[in-house]
């Protein structure tokens, strides 16, 4: 049985002014299934490009440009346009940030339900409606059978978003990508809609996660991608990335993320501040990309760093790596 | 006497809906005192931002009041309002709400010393230029437009409007929902040396407990309308009473 999921060599160019620069280069990992993978860096890192990438849903403004990608050994990028949407749904799904944009305004959310219920099942229309209230109720939703019938401004940000992943799972999709689902919502929200993910990860499902939060990501997922302008800098267990992340990137990023224990002084404290942002494409410094915002920086970053193995499934591009990694 | 420099006192406020009046705050009180930060927590529905915005007198409780050194805001004439507002300054989730998308970056900062008929043009450019400086953003950002800037830089320019007026008091509300971790970090860095240097009040809308834990000295939990749970953040978060902060702790990621 081939893996679930292979990516390889995968690159994406974007338009920028007048022609096309690469945005992302040489991504790839694999996914199997009832995994769960994370894909973190801050905006521009150029992981939301390969999401929308291996499932065939870039915008205009970009274009794959090399690589393969591969569903159960099938490469997807040589499929048929028809053939590639009867793929996504049934066989995978995406989950985006921003409900308000993924939803038709003037659909009941329930018929938006049922509508990819009908699709990707075959289900009869009244089959349709009475799962996609089920669907609805599973992921925690007070008197679904009244809430289906509203339209989407009617319900609050946080019941927007629970539309959209019961649409995303009602094909009972193998791989779900799910860039930045819990973002725009609540702690508990974000916990319930995890867990959920998680329930139908017990039962096979695979996960691409896709956010900038790596305590969310290391959390949720089985191993982790850490992304640095469009190219994968360190990738293996989660746990290795928190406890030893080898690259000064995921170490940059962990010290970002504030925690709740309590600060000792009882005094606000200062976080520990990444400072700058991601070049764009096009900007990209030779040798290591991150080089001009690392504290670790020596004269042999000026070539670029190659992705080599440092342990049990793990990798790092960095010539001069944490110590204690 | 209290010390508060912003206190809302049992503060009501109800909204029509088809079966009657629905309050989205119940008898509601909280303080923010000079050069601290007072944290609102809660679920979307909990009335933090409805407290917000009557915090920031954009709104006036049906009853109960909300004070800005002892002056109820809702006693005080109309010329007298607009004088404390520029007192107490909103600082917002997406700049875009605070940034007008056809004027500079200059015009924007300048727009409310004009309003408020402060200040001659020199005054008003050295103004721009010192608050630029001081949120760490290049001078050249100030004649580009707002779509010009990367997410960060706006969320900046948005903090750079609200404290042209050097206000005494900030409402942030999600002040860093929209952005990165590393983006999160430089901007949580820099309300902190704002309070530090100008001794400025922060009222802090958020949801996010790890970024209470890091800037709140008081931490406020409400839940539908109501205040479950008060007191210094070590307390709240260290040693949470009521089960529903405890329930808002246990969704926190844990490192």
């Amino acid at each position: 049985m081939p893996i679930l999921l292979e990516v390889e060599g995968l690159g994406v160019d974007v338009l920028s002014g007048p022609g096309w620069v690469p945005a992302v280069q040489g991504v790839g990992f694999q996914l199997d299934a009832g995994q769960a993978l994370g894909l973190v860096g801050e905006s521009g890192s150029g992981k939301s490009l390969t999401a929308l990438a291996l499932l065939g849903l870039l915008p205009r403004s970009a274009r794959a440009s090399a690589g393969e990608v591969r569903l159960r050994g099938r490469d997807l990028r040589h499929l048929a346009e028809g053939e590639r949407r009867r793929t996504r749904g049934a066989e995978m799904a995406l989950i985006l940030q921003d409900p308000a944009a993924a939803l038709n305004p003037v659909v009941r959310v329930g018929e938006q339900i049922a509508e990819s219920l009908r699709l990707h099942r075959g289900l009869s229309h009244a089959e349709a409606r009475a799962a996609a209230v089920e669907a609805f109720g599973s992921l925690g939703v007070d008197d679904p059978g009244h809430r289906v019938d509203a339209f989407p401004h009617e319900l609050s940000g946080g019941l927007r978003q629970r539309v959209l992943v019961a649409i995303a799972l009602a094909g009972n999709p193998a791989l779900v990508v799910a860039d930045e689902p819990t973002t725009a919502v609540d702690v508990t929200l974000q916990a319930q809609i995890l867990a959920l993910l998680g329930e139908r990860r017990r039962q096979g499902m695979a996960l691409l996660l896709v956010s900038h939060d790596l305590s969310v990501v290391s959390q949720h997922c089985d191993s982790v991608a850490v992304m640095y302008a469009g190219e994968v800098v360190e990738l293996g267990p989660s746990r290795t990335l928190r406890d030893r992340p080898a690259h000064p990137y995921t170490a940059a990023l962990w010290a970002c993320v504030p925690s709740l224990s309590p600060r000792p002084t009882g005094h606000p404290a200062r976080l520990r501040a990444l400072p700058g942002t991601v070049p764009s494409p096009g900007g990209w410094p030779a040798g290591c990309r991150f080089r001009n915002r690392c504290e670790r920086a020596v004269a042999a970053c000026r070539e670029p760093p190659p992705l080599k193995a440092a342990g049990d499934g793990h990798q790092v591009a960095c010539h001069h790596p944490n110590a204690d990694a | 006497m209290s010390d508060a420099v912003l206190e809302a006192i049992q503060v009501r406020r109800t909204f029509p809906s088809r079966g009657g009046a629905v309050a989205a705050l119940d008898g509601v009180s909280a303080r923010v005192r000079r050069g601290e930060t007072l944290a609102l927590v809660g679920e979307s529905g909990s009335g933090k931002s409805t407290l917000g915005r009557l915090m920031l007198a954009l709104d006036v409780p049906t009853s109960g009041r909300v004070e800005f050194h002892g002056v109820d805001l809702a006693s005080v004439a109309p010329a007298e309002l607009r004088s404390l507002r520029r007192r107490i300054q909103p600082v917002f989730q997406d700049p875009g709400e605070s940034l007008d998308p056809r004027m500079t970056i200059r015009q924007s900062l300048e727009e409310p010393l004009r309003i408020h008929g402060m200040g001659g043009a020199r005054e008003r450019t050295g103004r721009v230029s010192q608050i630029l400086s001081f949120t760490g953003l290049p001078p050249d950002v100030a004649d580009r437009l707002p779509h010009a800037l990367s997410g960060g830089q706006r969320q900046r320019a948005g903090i750079a409007r609200a404290l042209m007026l050097e206000p005494e008091c900030l409402v942030a509300d999600e002040p860093t929902s929209a952005l990165d971790v590393s983006l999160q970090a430089q901007i949580v860095n820099l309300l902190l040396d704002l309070q530090e240097r100008r001794g400025t009040s922060i009222v802090l809308i958020a949801h996010d407990l790890r970024l209470v834990a890091q800037m709140a000295h008081w931490v406020a939990v409400m839940r539908q309308g109501t205040v479950v749970e008060e007191g210094p953040t070590e307390q709240v978060l260290g040693a949470p009473t009521h089960p529903y902060t405890r329930a808002l702790l246990a969704a926190v990621p844990a490192r």
